[in-house]
């Protein structure tokens, strides 16, 4: 479970987030929306531990920044991260060891970058790989730890449409399996089918909360009306 | 050429603007400003003693231009050179205004960018003052000649570009082409130098000096202007500026003549600068790559936890083909070594010390543990945050072991101390190593979240200086206590400095789980 009380950041004079609260519980999929600039990036990297802020977030009931948290959080940036002079295979390996995974571990690492059509490109360099193929990487180094709550900012971007669809299909497994799933994306047609609890954020607050079951219209429909001021928050 | 002008003179007023606009830059471009006075100012004063003769700088100068000239140059067997910005392509490309006009305002901008990027010679004003008696207008001489290099090794390396990239026979052709002359270039100095019977360095200068130096393209041909300049033979010294000229005149011809499609050429080359300058800007240390990497043999193979980070550092050094010092710190230590030739008479092994020293400042802030902690992967990795640090810089202190034994011994020996002091100034080097990783951390603890890379820059310098300052005050008190011994200092340098470090470690222990990654 992801939990975010009170969480306020401040660039200087900015307030990039302000005063957030929401939760992720264990098998759910809670989506991020907004335009940009909205805050959703920072909310994410404050959850992930890369930002201060003040207020408190815990991953799995431990604070974000402990290295219990730490082992049970997965996070895709939204700039691909890749190391330019590993090879594929070697990021498997190298998160394999930093995160001390048993052994085992390659299969996991082969059925990824099986699914994500990375196979025959096990002997690239980070430097050498595509966008795309860098946002694939980074998406298997955050998957390979078997993360219980997993963060994704903007994973969409650049994947070919056979990734995309795996990655969909990850994500209702990751639910299934009873993992906390957080998705910054402003693709909202490709998280209309599984979302269980979007949230859209304007100006660094939530504008609106709405529950999959209660959502009678499309989420591309309540994100125009709440961003373009035609309904009220909440 | 309405655009172009509009362009330029619209950029130009949003510098300025931009400058008083932002107070940080304005100070950093006003420091900067009253640190070039300084250095004009204290070096106009009459040289203390001239120990080099002119002639050894005017060789430094050819070797100088030679090196900068063949090094940029090589770029257009890889990736090209560009003039341009990508705005440039995505903008100026695609618009009805002629190729010529955009590669004259290419040219352009390319010997204004030139005229900048010599500016740290202004710098180096004080000490080849006192070394030779330079004057002002003689380094303003020497900074032209500096940027008309840079140009036109720019423009060589557009041209074998243009000319070579996508034939396979050229290329080949081309490298060889530029191999030769490279070899040539060396061999004109080093042939006479080995020959003759005076001292190497001496020798070396002489023939820096000769005739037979005009075979060194534009290297040789501008420095023949400059030895002109400073009262030397006319006959040769017009005949190489003579050749810069018309060496000039035939590659313009050659790029303006040739039926070659620059946009596609530089296209890539600018791609690169792109992402080169963004990551500059930005903070970000980048790799420089081989062209081909090879991937040798794959796999970390050791180390769990953080200990992984060093394994992986030790890979990613092998495939980048840094054995064991990367370039700029190679670069570092033969001018520490240079320097400490010169200096061998005057200042001694303590000023050859303090130089090399200096010098590894620079050199420090390169390594990669800078690169690590741009990425989220050593936040993330479930480890304590102190474990993680010293994981990461464990292969700077590799480094700085290592450099402290090439740098040191050789100029110990060069400066004739016994096999006893030149342990010392290993030692001693190693212990300057660790404070300068020590106090990089701390830099980047306290100023990592600063928009201003400028900024940051100056009080890194300043934060330094500070640092160092008692560890100095404490070795000339050591050094008058044992009766001016210079080991005795190095020795008191190295305590300060490791305690110093340890320090700094323990207070930035926790920076791996506070550090703001900005979104840089």
């Amino acid at each position: 479970m992801i939990q975010i009380s009170h969480v306020t950041k401040r660039y200087g004079k900015v307030t990039a987030n302000d005063d957030i609260s929401f939760t992720v519980g264990d098998g759910k999929i809670s989506v991020l929306l907004g335009p940009n600039g909205a805050g959703k990036s920072t909310i994410i990297k404050c959850i992930t531990g890369l930002l201060r802020f003040s207020g408190e977030i815990t991953i799995g009931g431990y604070p974000n920044k402990s290295i219990e948290a730490k082992r049970l959080l997965g996070y895709v940036p939204e700039m691909p991260a890749v190391y330019d002079l590993l090879t594929v295979e070697e990021h498997m390996e190298f998160i394999a060891r930093a995160y001390n995974l048993p052994d085992g571990w390659q299969k996991d690492a082969d059925n990824l970058l099986a699914r994500f059509e990375l196979d025959d490109k096990r002997q690239k360099l980070g430097k050498e790989l595509s966008k795309g193929m860098q946002q694939k990487v980074s998406i298997c180094c955050a998957l390979l730890p078997k993360p219980t709550a997993i963060v994704f900012d903007e994973p969409m971007v650049g994947l070919d449409p056979h990734a995309i669809k795996e990655l969909k299909e990850i994500f209702r497994e990751l639910r299934a399996g009873g993992t906390s799933v957080l998705i910054s994306t402003h693709m909202l047609d490709s998280v209309e089918d599984y979302w269980d609890t979007a949230h859209i954020m304007v100006n660094g607050r939530f504008a609106a909360t709405k529950e999959a079951g209660d959502a009678n219209e499309p989420l591309e429909k309540l994100f125009f009306a709440v961003t373009e001021g035609k309904v009220d928050a909440e | 050429m309405r655009a172009i002008r509009y362009l330029v003179a619209r950029t130009f007023r949003n510098q300025i603007k931009e400058l008083i606009r932002t107070p940080s830059r304005l100070i950093a471009l006003l420091f900067i400003v009253a640190m070039l006075g300084l250095v004009l100012f204290s070096g106009s004063t009459e040289p203390t003693e001239i120990t080099q003769p002119l002639q050894m700088l005017t060789a430094l100068v050819t070797a100088f231009y030679a090196v900068i000239f063949f090094l940029l140059a090589k770029n257009g067997l890889n990736t090209g050179a560009s003039f341009y910005t990508m705005a440039d392509i995505s903008l100026l490309f695609s618009a009805p205004i002629s190729s010529r006009t955009i590669l004259l305002y290419g040219l352009m901008r390319q010997l204004g960018t030139s005229v900048l990027l010599g500016f740290f010679l202004v710098f180096q004003y004080g000490w080849l003052h006192n070394l030779f008696g330079l004057s002002v207008g003689g380094l303003l001489l020497i900074l032209a000649g500096y940027a008309v290099t840079i140009f036109c090794a720019q423009l060589t390396a557009m041209l074998l570009y243009s000319l070579t990239a996508f034939h396979e026979k050229r290329h080949r052709a081309a490298s060889i082409g530029y191999w030769v002359l490279a070899a040539v270039a060396a061999a004109v100095i080093a042939v006479p130098a080995f020959l003759s019977d005076k001292p190497l360095l001496e020798a070396a200068a002489d023939a820096a000096n000769a005739p037979l130096s005009l075979l060194i393209p534009f290297g040789g041909w501008l420095s023949g202007g400059i030895r002109l300049a400073f009262g030397g033979d006319l006959f040769w010294g017009a005949a190489g500026l003579l050749l810069a000229v018309l060496g000039i005149v035939l590659l313009l011809v050659i790029l303006t003549s040739t039926e070659t499609d620059f946009y596609e050429d530089v296209l890539q080359a600018t791609e690169v600068s792109h992402t080169a300058i963004t990551a500059k800007k930005e903070g970000r240390a980048q790799d420089v790559l081989p062209r081909k990497i090879k991937l040798g043999k794959t796999g970390i193979g050791k180390g769990s936890g953080a200990i992984a980070f060093y394994y992986k550092h030790k890979l990613e050094n092998r495939r980048a083909r840094i054995l064991l010092l990367d370039g700029m710190s190679l670069i570092m230590a033969v001018i520490s070594l240079i320097f400490g030739f010169f200096m061998r008479d005057t200042g001694g092994t303590a000023a050859a010390f303090a130089f090399a020293c200096y010098l590894q400042l620079f050199s420090v802030a390169n390594g990669r543990w800078a690169k690590e902690l741009l990425l989220p992967y050593v936040y993330l990795t479930p480890q304590p945050a102190f474990r993680k640090l010293v994981a990461i810089c464990a292969e700077q202190f590799r480094v700085a072991a290592f450099e402290a034994v090439v740098v040191m011994i050789p100029l110990g020996l060069i400066c004739g101390a016994s096999p006893l002091e030149t342990a010392v100034m290993v030692v001693a080097r190693f212990g300057y190593g660790v404070f300068f990783i020590a106090g990089n951390i701390l830099v980047e603890r306290l100023l990592g979240s600063l928009g201003s890379k400028t900024v940051i820059l100056m009080l890194y310098f300043l934060i330094m200086l500070l640092l160092a300052t008692p560890g100095v005050i404490i070795a000339f008190v050591a050094a008058f206590a044992f009766g001016g011994s210079v080991s005795v200092a190095l020795l008191a340098t190295l305590v300060w400095n490791l305690l110093l470090s340890a320090l700094l470690f323990f207070l930035c222990r926790n920076m791996l789980s506070y550090a703001e990654l900005n979104n840089r």
